[in-house]
């Protein structure tokens, strides 16, 4: 018989919430929000302009 | 687009988690929007990993349901930009697969997401709908109800 999956869903988000705050993810964010600030020079008209 | 994504647990407002089943076995996945700022979100796509019981946005599960993942992915990105219409989200790809998944996602599966969000990068002259005539590593995402 196939074991079953069984899945720990307080442990699983605990172990997510503390990624979240890893130097690791954090280092991604300010990744993502460097990439943002090089991008609004051509973001921002098309974010104001009508879809 | 016939694949079904895969049932999707809504952690919180910003967290989402789902199984991917395939070769590798069952893999629980998560993607997240972390806040930049009030209005733009930062999206990631996670992988658990049982044994160290840890996240990664780096792994290659190669679970062969690449096409199944990538239409939960969507159906996350619309529920989300839906009970947010007013956040911008920001996409970028950190690894050569997660670059070609986003890329792939976003030019083959447009009939699935064109009701709910535009995907914007930088492409020729400005254009404001992704072109996919290169691949892009950065994505932003706005929804089509977005107030201007």
């Amino acid at each position: 018989m196939k074991k079953p999956t069984i899945i720990k869903i307080d442990k699983i988000m605990a172990s997510l919430n503390r990624y979240k705050e890893s130097p690791e993810f954090k280092a991604k964010i300010e990744d993502a929000r460097k990439a943002y600030e090089k991008d609004r020079v051509w973001l921002e008209p098309l974010l104001n302009a009508k879809s | 687009m016939n694949i079904e994504e895969y049932p999707i647990v809504a952690n919180n407002p910003s967290t989402y988690t789902f199984v991917s089943i395939g070769k590798s076995g069952n893999i629980i996945k998560a993607v997240v929007f972390q806040e930049i700022d009030i209005v733009l979100k930062n999206m990631a796509l996670l992988d658990y990993n049982e044994i160290d019981d840890n996240w990664s946005d780096m792994a290659n599960t190669n679970n062969g349901d690449i096409s199944r993942t990538m239409k939960t992915v969507l159906t996350i990105i619309i529920d989300f930009i839906t009970h947010n219409p007013s956040n911008l989200i920001v996409i970028k790809g950190n690894t050569k697969l997660k670059i070609l998944l986003y890329n792939r996602i976003f030019k083959n599966y447009f009939q699935y997401y064109a009701d709910y969000f535009v995907v914007l990068t930088e492409g020729k002259n400005g254009k404001e709908m992704a072109t996919f005539d290169k691949m892009h590593k950065v994505f932003y995402i706005r929804s089509k109800e977005s107030p201007k």
